[in-house]
């Protein structure tokens, strides 16, 4: 199926149009990569509104890309039962391990590392959201080696 | 102590292939939705839940059955049900576990729900997050379609119903039913002011009831077990089988189905274990991080909906944190009010600059530029955003602070006279 026809499926689930955005803001988000400009310009001609309100919306909401954000994204869960559990060590060696001084975006533009509310796997504390996936009992060797795996793979591209 | 109990809920769990079509059928799957179709009435499905006393199991504890009679008869709008499965609050994941482990009891709870309140279409709102468990409850959805489970004539009944599953987006707040209500409408997930509550004006302003993942699991084996069993479980107002999230410092960690009314000790010790290197129990927090503190002279706690109201707590969703004797409690809920500060939606000022004042309040202390009054004003500031706002998440955040300050009081001081925590290289985990 195409983006578009994609859209139209998500439409034509719903009772009103507006209902689709979020749907909607998944499906560009796969088509640009993150929710661009022109993203939200196109969510806003789908659903018969303007481009301010869908910017409203999705400003809203975290898990969607931002245009800043490298194209993976590595999301450290920093809440109560990750935090007595060992997430700070292990954001810091995450973000030594890939040079980040002061920013959160790689320079190549791969990885964006982040602390994250409560992800909602505690009894596998700490967890990492790797792109889609979850990490429990993350360590750095897991996630070192992740991070390998892209790297190679995007140097092939 | 360990009770004598038999889960059910949770039962073919360790099995890899329980979330399939074919095992659920295997397994007695869709037989109480065909047979409450076939031989109830949608009203005898309403008194029958009513009877079983069953409570939400989504943190509010409020009577189903009762919710569902909410519904105006005879309005001619279209009724919905909506299934909350944005399971957020801290510490727990019993209802990303469920739709791992057993999606298609989960449908078949939507249909019986759906047919009580006479809901021809359903939505499932799933945080954004749970991507993979999306898949999963995705693909139940269709086989269920495909099996005639769902859709025109359901069971080959009459009754049809459509579920439409919905991808939130990263809001915590989307979890209170209003917000999760906005967020369906394609809106920011922002609260709305009740009454009208959602059994009158919900979803696209029709009637919509809204239920938590593991209510409408309990649903389906109410039908499946009776009512007896049911009410044989647990104690007298809070009836039935309770999945406890246990995490922190505790030995084994995990999902435990077991009554409601368990002694707190009992969950921490003897099925989790005890604490991690053996270490002493500094606190335990009961059930999902707005629910308070208790010291560890204080977990022969019963875990129901009224003994932890009686502290001044809540159940929530039993979901137990264990904190070792090394946790700085000051840091702790600093972690705790960095929490709701981020998830504020922002609508109401008392928990927008509330929120925002206590997370900053508890960094200067935590830091060591505390003053002596802060922690009066931090109470204050609490006690202010309670019962002024549009929905709770400001009383998420004001019933940990006063719990905690009040069981932690000399540590709180011990900040502020010794300008620093002295637990610093233990704790530090929000800088």
């Amino acid at each position: 199926m195409t983006f578009d026809q994609r859209i139209k499926e998500a439409l034509d689930k719903y009772p009103t149009k507006n209902s689709a955005l979020l749907p909607i803001l998944y499906i560009l988000q796969e088509k640009y990569g993150t929710i661009s400009q022109i993203a939200i310009e196109e969510a806003a001609k789908w659903t018969d509104s303007s481009p301010a309100f869908v910017y409203g919306v999705f400003s809203f909401y975290t898990f969607y890309k931002r245009e800043d954000e490298g194209k993976y994204r590595i999301w450290v869960c920093s809440t109560i039962s990750c935090s007595v559990c060992g997430c700070k060590s292990l954001y810091e060696q995450i973000k030594n391990y890939l040079n980040l001084n002061g920013v959160t975006t790689t320079p190549d533009g791969l990885f964006t590392l982040k602390k994250a509310e409560c992800l909602g796997a505690c009894e596998i504390a700490p967890v990492v959201q790797f792109e889609d996936e979850y990490i429990g009992n993350a360590d750095i060797e897991t996630i070192k080696n992740k991070i390998e795996l892209i790297r190679t793979n995007e140097s092939k591209l | 102590m360990k009770v004598n109990y038999k889960p059910v809920l949770t039962r073919f769990f360790s099995d890899p292939n329980s979330h399939r079509l074919n095992f659920y059928l295997q397994n007695g799957g869709y037989k109480q939705a065909k047979r409450v179709l076939t031989e109830m009435k949608p009203e005898e499905v309403i008194d029958f839940i009513k009877k079983s006393n069953l409570r939400g199991r989504g943190g509010a504890g409020f009577s189903t059955g009762m919710k569902w009679s909410f519904i105006p008869k005879n309005l001619g709008k279209d009724i919905y049900l909506v299934c909350n499965a944005d399971e957020s609050e801290p510490g727990t994941f019993k209802d990303r576990i469920l739709i791992e482990n057993d999606p298609h009891a989960l449908i078949e709870g939507i249909i019986i729900a759906s047919y009580a309140i006479g809901a021809k279409k359903s939505f499932i709102y799933i945080r954004g997050e749970f991507v993979e468990q999306y898949k999963i409850l995705n693909n139940a959805i269709q086989e269920s379609y495909v099996s005639g489970y769902l859709g025109k004539n359901v069971c080959g009944t009459n009754y049809s119903l459509d579920i439409i599953l919905h991808r939130g987006a990263g809001a915590y707040i989307c979890g209170e039913e209003t917000a999760l209500l906005s967020s369906l409408e394609g809106k920011r997930g922002y609260p709305r002011i009740k009454p009208p509550f959602p059994a009158i004006k919900g979803l696209y302003e029709s009637p919509t009831i809204v239920n938590n993942v593991e209510t409408l699991v309990t649903v389906k084996h109410i039908f499946e077990n009776g009512i007896e069993w049911f009410t044989s479980i647990g104690t007298p107002k809070s009836p039935g089988p309770k999945l406890y999230c246990l995490s922190g410092h505790v030995k084994k960690p995990g999902l435990y189905e077991l009554p409601l009314g368990m002694q707190l000790k009992d969950l921490v010790f003897d099925y989790g274990g005890g604490v991690k290197n053996d270490l002493r129990v500094k606190g335990v927090i009961p059930g999902g991080s707005s629910s308070g503190v208790l010291k560890d002279d204080e977990l022969d706690i019963i875990m129901d909906f009224e003994s932890l109201m009686a502290k001044g707590m809540i159940l929530g969703t039993a979901s137990v944190i264990v904190l070792n004797e090394n946790v700085c409690m000051v840091d702790a809920l600093w972690n705790i009010a960095r929490f709701y500060h981020h998830e504020s939606c922002g609508q109401c000022t008392p928990c927008r600059e509330g929120s925002g004042w206590i997370e900053k309040l508890l960094e200067r202390i935590e830091r060591g530029h505390g003053t002596k009054d802060d922690l009066k004003i931090m109470s204050e500031i609490a006690k202010n955003m309670v019962g002024r706002t549009i929905c709770v998440l400001a009383d998420a955040l004001a019933i940990p602070v006063e719990h905690f300050v009040k069981r932690y009081f000399n540590e709180f001081e011990a900040h502020i006279l010794h300008k620093g925590c002295p637990n610093r290289q233990l704790a530090a985990s929000n800088t």
